[in-house]
């Protein structure tokens, strides 16, 4: 039966297996076994459903044979595991009565294909998302679209947000927008593929998106557009960017006239290249770009050559080249080039390349040429003008010279009477004369030296214009200038009733190298120019100020500004610039007015000049004036060294009797600080609180009489009234001087810092100086005056004097030498000695002594210590020696000294003496030095 | 010895030193007051000048001269004239000076009265 199944499966041409109606196997055949890639024995002896399953696991594999319920077929899932996924369409039929045939044919598993493709499709679309791209799907007939979570994203809005096609396309720029229609109409229309560029605006910022797109049809019409959504704005940029950078190159290198090339050398063979730029300038086709021989045909024949070393050169070096040349163009005319090239080498240090720049420099060459043409005629029309101006100047100076060789003979000439005529009107000054000759005699001199000061004046001027006047160098001291040309003024400011102000800066250094007679002469222009233009009226009080002002100052060098300012009639702007020519006045009826040359504003604005300085003015007619002389300085070593404190740690207290202490106390505090002093500085009522100590006391004192009475009152408790001055201005110091008796009183306006510092030194000196009235002894009758014998010399009958006869008689005995320089203390030792019975001869100092000692032969010398000449110390010292070297037998020495300090008897020892006695010496002990020593 | 107890004039000096002759005594006495006249002057002009050398050296010439005749005071006053010129001290000096110089008419008077 088995047999008979399994030939009928034989015969059957479709894969089959026989089974029983129990689903055990019987048989199979060939094509089975191939389908189930299983063997034969593998089959048979196991049931059906070992190897398969059914795929649908609703149906009941049992019943499926002989029920005529049961369906035609089953799928059935096989459980091989390398054909797991495989689904078998099973159709039972009778085989025979015993047996099944069962029919199988492979089936594809869908839904696991579909499963697959799910999964694969996710991996996709995350795969799309992640690298930025948004999805998108649109709907045509609806215009309904459906978007990625990422294109969403992209357009920064939230993915739960519900967003439309239509508002989509608001947020595209509107120029795009209409583009973006008309792209996308055309792309359905006519199926070419999808690709725009758009902007939009998203939180202010504008980006740009790429928006791609592929449509799908149904029946032949387009039913939907998928595709794809990237923010490109990074690209954008980047490309816009490095379009404005290309655009930019070529720009300037079209302005520039530059084209580039390279050349490489491949196989021992040149071969070349240059940009379309290099090739127009060239004068070439576009095919000729990269042919060589091209190239060289239109080089200048003279040039060729040389351009083939240089490059050589540079491929052997790997130098940098750089040559001009000559093109020579199909017209025949010529262009100037210049190329400049970089040697590049490869690892191992072989140069394969050349790469540079040819500019094209014809028109410089050209612009060179007119130039030099150009230049040139300039150049000889400079020479033939140069010729002409050095004729007109030698001229010019000739004339120039002779006027001044003529006006400085003439001031010369005219000087030297004149100085006859002052120095006779000096005379007749001195000559008992009527007021009416005085008046004249006064009036003749003023005008004789003002005439030599105008004199002087066009005698300084010529030699500034002809460049004879030499300044000086040497060390001086402004304030001592200033000082000088100040007090020069004072009685023409007080004639005149105008204030006359000076302030120093307190920085001005003492001592400054320069030209101080210059210096003055600039100072006494302009001060003297403003007093004279000023004047005092009932309305307004006439003033004049110096105001000294250090501009710059550095270790060896500065700028002082010496500022005159006054309040007088002024100049107009017009008049301001012409006045510092010769000559020349602001207007003619200033010279009617006030007098004057007009040299002497020239003169400063010169010397200004000649120093490196500058003179300003600022003025306005009607209200003044202020002159502004800045001159540089220079120090140095030595006017530093000089730069001395002449008030050093002196304590100097100043009393301002205003209510705040004014502008001038801080001022004057200023100037003694800087000279070393420790200054305080009060009103009166600080001062009466706290009766601060002082070495000079400085009063600025006002013409308040209640502060008067209070200084009074305060000066009677100062002892020592010489260490205090009272500063007070003009109109008021003869009220002062009777108020304050006995105290120094001075001027303080003006008071320049020199005066200030000098009225401080005279009020510090005079603390020590000593009055001689009370030191005057011419009172005490000394003289042996009969008529006026006040201590009875006559009584006297003794001869006091110690004559010289006296002295030689004795000496004729005398053993014993006295050396002393007091004539009492002489007379008294010879009185003394005397009186012991012994002789004596005198000496007036060491060197008479020792002397005195050579040519006699003396028993004991008494010797002061203390003596002009030689003192005795030193004499007995060289009588020592000289004992010594002619081997004499040793003097005994006593010292009668006034000093009696310890020590002194071991120095007089020391010094070779043999005694010591102190003065006045006591016969005794005179009596017991005399038998100790005198043998 | 205290500067209260110091004499103007110490007349035992004078005695100690050349005995009782009062002629000679009042001769040097004088001799005192003619050399410290020029003294005076000479130390006045020494101080306008600052030249403390000098003060000291006329100090110290006229301080013997005041000891021997016994113008004790005088001779104190010049001693200390003496250490101070040392010093420098210029506004000391001038005091001392003024003080000599009172110290010597004092001298003066005592010796007027004598006469």
């Amino acid at each position: 039966m088995k047999c008979e199944a399994l030939q009928q499966l034989i015969s059957i041409p479709f894969p089959c297996i026989a089974v029983t109606k129990n689903y055990q196997i019987i048989a199979s055949n060939e094509l089975a076994l191939k389908l189930l890639t299983i063997t034969a024995e593998l089959t048979e002896n196991n049931a059906l459903f070992d190897l398969f399953s059914p795929f649908d696991t609703n149906i009941s594999i049992e019943g499926f044979i002989d029920n005529p319920q049961a369906p035609s077929h089953i799928y059935l899932s096989y459980k091989n595991k390398n054909t797991f996924n495989s689904i078998y369409k099973a159709s039972i039929s009778p085989l025979n009565n015993n047996y099944r045939l069962i029919l199988l044919s492979l089936e594809e598993n869908w839904q696991y294909k579909y499963q697959q493709e799910s999964i694969y499709l996710s991996r996709l679309i995350n795969s799309i998302e992640s690298s930025n791209v948004g999805i998108w799907e649109l709907d045509i007939a609806q215009q309904s679209a459906v978007f990625s979570a990422k294109f969403k994203e992209l357009l920064q809005i939230e993915s739960h947000d519900i967003y439309s096609w239509d508002m989509f396309k608001k947020a595209i720029f509107q120029d795009d927008l209409v583009l973006f229609e008309i792209f996308l109409k055309s792309h359905i229309q006519s199926k070419s593929p999808l690709n725009f560029e758009f902007r939009m605006e998203i939180n202010k910022q504008t980006y740009w998106f790429n928006i791609k797109g592929e449509t799908f049809y149904q029946n032949g019409e387009p039913k939907t557009i998928i595709g794809t959504l990237t923010d490109c704005t990074l690209n954008k940029e980047i490309l816009n960017n490095l379009n404005d950078a290309i655009e930019s190159k070529n720009i300037t290198m079209k302005a520039g006239k530059i084209g580039t090339w390279c050349i490489r050398l491949i196989n021992n063979e040149w071969h070349c290249e240059w940009d379309h730029f290099a090739n127009e300038m060239f004068g070439l086709k576009t095919e000729d770009i990269g042919v060589l021989d091209k190239w060289v045909s239109i080089i200048h024949p003279e040039d060729r050559e040389k351009m083939g070393n240089i490059t050589r050169y540079s491929f052997s070096t790997g130098e940098d080249l750089s040559f001009k040349y000559r093109i020579i163009l199909k017209d025949k005319s010529i262009k100037y080039f210049q190329s400049i090239g970089r040697a590049v080498s490869n690892d191992l240090g072989e140069v394969y390349r050349l790469d540079g720049i040819c500019i094209d420099e014809t028109e410089i060459q050209e612009a060179e040429k007119k130039l030099k043409k150009l230049n040139a005629q300039l150049e000889e029309r400079v020479s033939e003008r140069t010729a002409e101006l050095i004729k007109a100047k030698e001229h010019a100076e000739n004339a120039s010279q002779i006027k001044s060789d003529f006006l400085s003979m003439m001031s010369h000439e005219l000087r030297t009477p004149m100085n006859g005529v002052i120095g006779s009107l000096d005379l007749l000054t001195g000559t008992k004369q009527t007021p009416e000759s005085k008046d004249l005699i006064d009036t003749a001199k003023t005008s004789a030296e003002n005439l030599v000061f105008i004199l002087n004046d066009i005698l300084d001027i010529n030699k500034i214009e002809a460049g004879k006047l030499e300044l000086e160098e040497r060390v001086f001291s402004i304030s001592e200038v200033i000082d000088n040309v100040i007090k020069v003024f004072i009685p023409v400011a007080i004639k005149r009733d105008i204030s006359l102000h000076v302030f120093e800066d307190p920085d001005t250094p003492m001592f400054i190298t320069g030209d101080p007679m210059r210096v003055r002469q600039i100072l006494f222009n302009l001060i003297g120019n403003a007093l004279k233009f000023t004047s005092s009226s009932f309305k307004k009080l006439g003033e004049v100020s110096l105001v000294t002002t250090i501009k710059q100052k550095k270790n060896t060098s500065g700028i002082i500004s010496l500022k005159i300012i006054d309040n007088g009639i002024g100049i107009d702007k017009k008049n301001q610039e012409k006045l510092f020519k010769p000559f020349i006045q602001a207007e003619r009826s200033t010279t009617r007015q006030y007098g004057g040359t007009g040299l002497g504003l020239a003169i400063c604005g010169k010397l200004t000049e000649m120093m490196g300085g500058k003179i300003t003015l600022i003025s306005e007619k009607g209200k003044g004036s202020s002159f502004d002389a800045e001159l540089p300085f220079l120090k140095s070593q030595e006017t530093i060294a000089m730069d001395i404190e002449s008030l050093s740690n002196i304590k100097i207290s100043i009393i301002d009797c205003n209510e705040k202490l004014t502008n001038k106390a801080k001022v004057f505090s200023h100037y003694l600080t800087y000279e070393g002093a420790h200054v305080n500085s009060y009103t009166l009522s600080e001062y009466v609180k706290s009766k601060d100590n002082f070495d000079i006391l400085l009063i600025l004192l006002n013409n308040n009489e209640t502060n008067i009475q209070t200084i009074l009152h305060l000066l009677k408790e100062i002892k020592d009234k010489s260490r205090i001055t009272i500063a007070v201005n003009r109109k008021s110091i003869d009220t002062a001087r009777k108020a304050f008796k006995n105290i120094r009183v001075s001027c303080s306006e003006p008071m320049t810092r020199i005066q200030l510092v000098q009225c401080m030194q005279h009020t510090w000196q005079s603390g020590f100086e000593l009055n001689l009235d009370e030191l005057d002894l011419s009172s005490l009758e000394l003289d042996e005056d009969e008529n006026n014998d006040v201590l009875g010399l006559d009584e006297l009958d003794f001869d006091f004097d110690i004559t010289e006869e006296n002295n030689h008689k004795k000496s004729t005995q005398a053993s014993i030498l006295v050396v002393e320089d007091n004539p009492l203390n002489q007379k008294l030792i010879v009185k003394q000695l005397d009186r012991l019975g012994y002789k004596c001869e005198l000496a007036d100092d060491g060197l008479q002594g020792k002397i005195k000692w050579e040519e006699g032969n003396y028993q004991l010398i008494l010797t002061d210590c203390h003596m002009p000449n030689i003192d005795g110390y030193e004499m007995t010292k060289q009588i020592r020696t000289l004992e010594k070297s002619q081997q004499k037998q040793a003097t005994p020495i006593i010292a009668v000294t006034g000093a009696a300090m310890s020590g002194d008897a071991e120095y007089c020892i020391a010094s070779g003496m043999n005694d010591f006695l102190s003065k006045p010496i006591q016969l005794s002990d005179l009596r017991a030095m005399l038998k100790k020593w005198y043998k | 010895m205290t500067e209260n107890q110091l004499k103007i004039v110490n007349k035992n000096t004078m005695f100690e030193l050349v005995g009782d002759d009062a002629e000679l005594i009042k001769r040097f006495q004088i001799e005192f007051l003619q050399q410290a006249k020029q003294s005076i002057t000479k130390l006045s002009s020494a101080y306008s000048e600052s030249d403390f050398k000098l003060i000291k050296e006329e100090a110290h010439f006229l301080k013997t001269s005041a000891k021997a005749i016994g113008a004790e005071q005088t001779a104190d006053y010049l001693q200390k004239l003496e250490d101070t010129s040392i010093l420098n001290d210029k506004n000391k000096c001038k005091e001392l000076i003024i003080l000599i110089n009172n110290s010597i008419k004092q001298v003066y008077g005592v010796i007027k009265n004598e006469s």
